[in-house]
């Protein structure tokens, strides 16, 4: 029996889900599904099965959840299944939480020492006809694209030499490679990083290792054609932390800001070190490189985004100093400084939980869809809550040549989750497709897909689950010709 | 009608016992909180997407939605459009 205490964070619409789900031909309002969208749009996220084991743990250790919307001839269905992970099947058997807090395995329960932590809850990426859920602690997870049940994690045919795998790999759209890495590559509180490339085919063919300047996150890098970089800092971890039964980071205000990039033809010794005064660098779009300048644009904060990472110095997480805008970096290779350029590129705040069209990945792009708080736009208070401004209410196509964001709001009651990006054809110009993202309607009591002309920000249709999902951290398209969905 | 006034209605008692269960659940932080209020104590407020306890006080509390879950929605029709609606009304 399970004790699911009604805390004041976890009511109403925010209450825990639990359940597994199938909808089959789900309710579709304002306009019928495109008949050329056959694929899934598939998302992983979750929440505690079971109350985490100790108070101060946080939204990283939620069990994960992967769900897809199952596209096929203008009918879309849903399914939503629990990451089976040895973490969640040890869980459920004994019917209780037995992993203490977000990467600290020292105060487990003795019965699970030496298990797999991992809850697969980050993002979910396709390769090489496999499903993977993955998570930055652990390797992937391979899962079956047609049942959403876990096959289990995935070396790689015993190729892949790190204990972690990133939640962002990148595809170079040229060869098909996924380029990939995993820090604290060699385990807990190891200081290495290890890059792999890993053919169209799924097969290792490349690898290499480095140092960073001190261990930190290192959640997303930017593929270019010619370079990877790799943005860190400000969360720090010890052994004096796991012991003290801390999450495993911290956010060290006085830590510097690194990033790192590295020569996609060289190895480990030729990464370049550029310095910065410390934002928080969670997620990039993307970047290109021109000449001997790299070029990257960012969503950064201004602080630690993250409540369940607190600071160091002991003062009290703030949420009112995280803000995010958009950022364009430029880094000279040819400086000897260890400096760079940063300009904030739109002057209202936007999320860093943005898409670019991916078959430009590594090269010069136009636009960048991301959500945003639009506090002009209507919020009806007394069916949805006293959240006017601060709900994500609108999609925005944000066009780096104009300077001009085209707005989609999703409606008066409503929150927006990350969103993806669909092109209409594989020779499609850049951006032109579909935008779709899962908005929260919490008058309603309900998960509503939206989906979107990418141009013109108009909504085509909206695909209506009669519940609210499990909130989720990420979600891609993949399409019928790139996984076997059934 | 003077006979039906004097036995409550099945959608007035639905809402007035989904109304008192939400009252009861309530922090107080919450129902005192408003927006622009700067509480001196740990809040309940609104932070990506999720509810958080903001341990500064400064941002605004969160109040839910009224009538969640009760028979709000419903309150403007008849009791026969009611049993229209439900099956096993
Ligand atoms: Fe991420």
């Amino acid at each position: 029996m399970v004790t699911l205490t009604q805390t004041t964070t976890r009511q109403g619409f925010f209450a825990p889900g639990r359940f597994e789900a199938d909808v089959f031909d789900c309710e579709v309002q304002g306009g019928k599904i495109p008949e050329d969208l056959n694929g899934a749009f598939v998302r992983v996220g979750g929440e505690f099965f079971y109350p985490s084991m100790y108070p101060n743990d946080g939204g990283f250790s939620v069990d994960g959840y992967i769900s897809m919307f199952r596209f096929k001839k203008g009918i879309v269905d849903y399914r939503g299944r629990w990451v089976k992970t040895p973490r969640w099947k040890a869980n459920r058997a004994a019917n209780r939480q037995l992993f203490g807090n977000y990467r600290n395995p020292f105060f487990d329960d003795p019965s699970v020492k030496g298990l797999d932590r991992t809850v697969a809850n980050t993002a979910v990426v396709a390769h090489a006809g496999k499903l993977f859920a993955l998570k930055e602690d652990a390797l992937p997870y391979e899962i079956n694209p047609k049942t959403l049940e876990t096959i289990g994690p995935w070396d790689f045919n015993g190729k892949y030499k790190s204990e972690t795998f990133t939640a962002h790999p990148r595809w170079d759209p040229v060869t098909g490679d996924m380029i990939t890495y995993g820090y604290e590559a060699s385990g807990l509180l190891t200081n290495d990083i290890y890059v792999c490339v890993v053919d169209k085919h799924g097969n290792v063919k490349n690898e290499t290792r480095f140092k960073a300047p001190y261990l930190s996150m290192m959640h997303d890098m930017v593929l270019t054609e010619k370079h990877l970089v790799f943005p860190m800092g400000g969360y720090v971890t010890n052994m004096k932390r796991l012991k003290a039964n801390k999450v495993h980071w911290g956010w060290d205000k006085s830590a510097p800001g690194y990033i790192g990039i590295l020569p996609r033809d060289g190895d480990g010794k030729d990464v370049r070190w550029f310095k910065t005064p410390l934002t928080a660098a969670v997620h990039v779009f993307g970047g290109r490189t021109v000449g001997n300048k790299v070029i990257i644009e960012a969503g950064l904060y201004n602080s630690n985004p993250f409540p369940f990472f607190e600071n160091t110095d002991g003062s009290p997480f703030d949420p009112t100093k995280t803000t995010c805008y958009l950022h364009r970096q430029t880094f000279d290779l040819n400086s000897k400084r260890d400096g760079f350029e940063d300009e904030i590129i739109f002057s209202d705040p936007a999320s860093d939980l943005g898409k670019i069209d991916d078959r430009y990945t590594g090269q010069a792009y136009r636009e960048i869809f991301t959500t945003y708080a639009d506090p002009k736009r209507p919020f009806d208070e007394a069916r949805a809550g006293n959240l006017r401004g601060r709900v994500s209410n609108c999609y925005g196509r944000f066009d780096l040549g104009t300077k001009k964001i085209t707005p989609l709001f999703a409606g008066n009651t409503h929150s927006l989750q990350e969103s993806t990006f669909v092109p209409k054809s594989k020779n499609a110009p850049e951006g032109e497709g579909y935008l779709m993202g899962v908005a929260s309607n919490y008058a309603e009591m309900r998960a509503e897909l939206i989906i979107a002309d990418a141009q013109s920000m108009t909504e085509l249709a909206r695909v209506i689950l009669p519940f609210r999902s499990s909130a989720a951290l990420h979600g891609k398209w993949m399409g019928d010709d790139e996984l076997d969905f059934g | 009608m003077a006979g039906q006034s004097l036995q409550p209605s099945r959608r007035a008692l639905m809402k007035g016992a989904a109304v008192l269960a939400g009252a009861t659940a309530l922090p107080a932080a919450w129902a005192a909180g408003a927006i622009g209020e700067t509480p001196s104590r740990p809040v309940v407020t609104f932070y990506m997407d999720q509810l958080i306890i903001d341990q500064t006080g400064k941002s605004p509390a969160y109040r839910p939605p009224a009538g969640l879950r009760s028979a709000g929605p419903v309150e403007h029709l008849s009791d026969a459009e009611i049993r229209l609606l439900q099956g096993w009304a």
